[in-house]
């Protein structure tokens, strides 16, 4: 037997769950990410300031309450769930009317960062117009500043991590890296003074 | 779609889609979430597939793509060692999990490399055109990864 023969003979043993029903798979909502730090965000902001229990949903866990978030001033509104193992999960329209869900998880106060934000009692206002912004999408990762939307997927999968520079009161860079756990990691630093005022 | 044709296309490639996964995210639960995400795109893609080939290709190249997101996404993963999966394994003969185990202990960007060419039989060029890397590099991988299962395996791997 060569090689190609005992190694398609040993991975061949490898099957996938019996279970893929299209009705299930269909139901299966497509999930998007938040840039982290607003994500973390969202999360401390609705542990603290539940609006109250409404209708059950059917599909997605504890009703907790509805919130206004806006991003870079476009309004949406986002129902927040709570699952069975204490995530959050968010549902949230789209622009494309389509209903898109976004994951949220409890982060601590330092994981916040200085946003600009503004917030009521039921509403984010989250501003990413003078900050770079890291998405995952479809296996991607993307930088987005502004109208520039950049794929750094082959330099930080070569080289472990990516320098964005961009123009915000003076010209700064944001390094993105990952963390040993395998999460993104940004870090911001300014090119003249060569300080990384924030993390 | 034609659900028909849809199920089709689950039946031929689920298990090919899921030990793709396997590789990215070595536990049994993420590999089928991926194989769950590849065939709902499929499903709601839209896009004219010219030959099966073609949708062969694309499924494959949407399951590298979905696993490296899950790898890289910050969510708590589901575990499941990997000798308590092979125990789930139906191995015939002793080489079989010595391979297995030996390919699993590769990096993971020599794994892929190594699965695509034998498992799924793509040359060096298309691996490339898959995993969005040069040929050469490809090459390079390969020739690494086979020195380590080498290594690993001695007589149980050929010299190539």
């Amino acid at each position: 037997m060569n090689n190609k023969e005992l190694y398609q003979k040993t991975f061949s043993r490898l099957h996938a769950s019996e279970n893929l029903e299209l009705e299930d798979i269909i139901m299966k909502k497509k999930k998007f990410r938040l840039p982290k730090m607003a994500a973390c965000f969202m999360a401390a902001f609705v542990l603290t300031s539940v609006l109250g229990v409404g209708a059950y949903a059917a599909v997605s866990g504890d009703f907790l309450g509805t919130i206004k978030v806006f991003f870079n001033g476009k309004a949406t509104d986002v129902d927040f769930y709570e699952q069975e193992d204490g995530s959050l999960l968010g549902r949230m329209k789209s622009d494309s009317k389509k209903e898109e869900e976004l994951e949220v998880w409890v982060a601590s106060d330092k994981d916040l960062g200085d946003l600009s934000k503004e917030i009521t009692d039921d509403s984010i206002n989250i501003n990413f117009e003078n900050q770079p912004v890291v998405t995952e999408e479809e296996g991607r990762i993307l930088i987005s500043y502004q109208d520039q939307v950049i794929d750094i997927t082959e330099e930080i999968e070569k080289n472990g991590r990516y320098e964005y520079v961009y123009e915000d009161n003076g010209e700064k860079i944001m390094m993105v890296s990952f963390t040993e756990e395998g999460d993104i990691n940004t870090a911001f630093c300014d090119v003249e003074e060569g300080n990384e005022i924030e993390k | 779609m034609d659900k028909d044709l849809f199920y089709a296309v689950i039946k031929k490639y689920k298990d090919s889609i899921f030990a793709i996964a396997f590789q990215y995210c070595k536990n049994p639960y993420d590999a089928d979430d991926v194989v769950q995400e590849v065939f709902l795109k499929y499903y709601t893609v839209e896009k004219e597939f010219e030959s099966e080939e073609h949708i062969r290709n694309w499924l494959i190249r949407v399951a590298v793509n979905t696993s490296k997101k899950l790898v890289i996404s910050p969510w708590k993963k589901r575990h499941l060692s990997l000798e308590d999966y092979v125990e789930t394994l139906t191995f015939e003969e002793p080489e079989e999990s010595e391979v297995f185990y030996a390919v699993m202990e590769l990096p993971e960007k020599y794994r892929i490399v190594v699965h695509l060419y034998y498992q799924e039989g793509y040359s060096t060029k298309e691996v490339a055109e898959i995993l969005h890397i040069r040929e050469s590099t490809v090459s390079t991988r390969l020739l690494r990864a086979r020195k380590m299962l080498k290594e690993k395996l001695q007589e149980v791997w050929k010299d190539e």
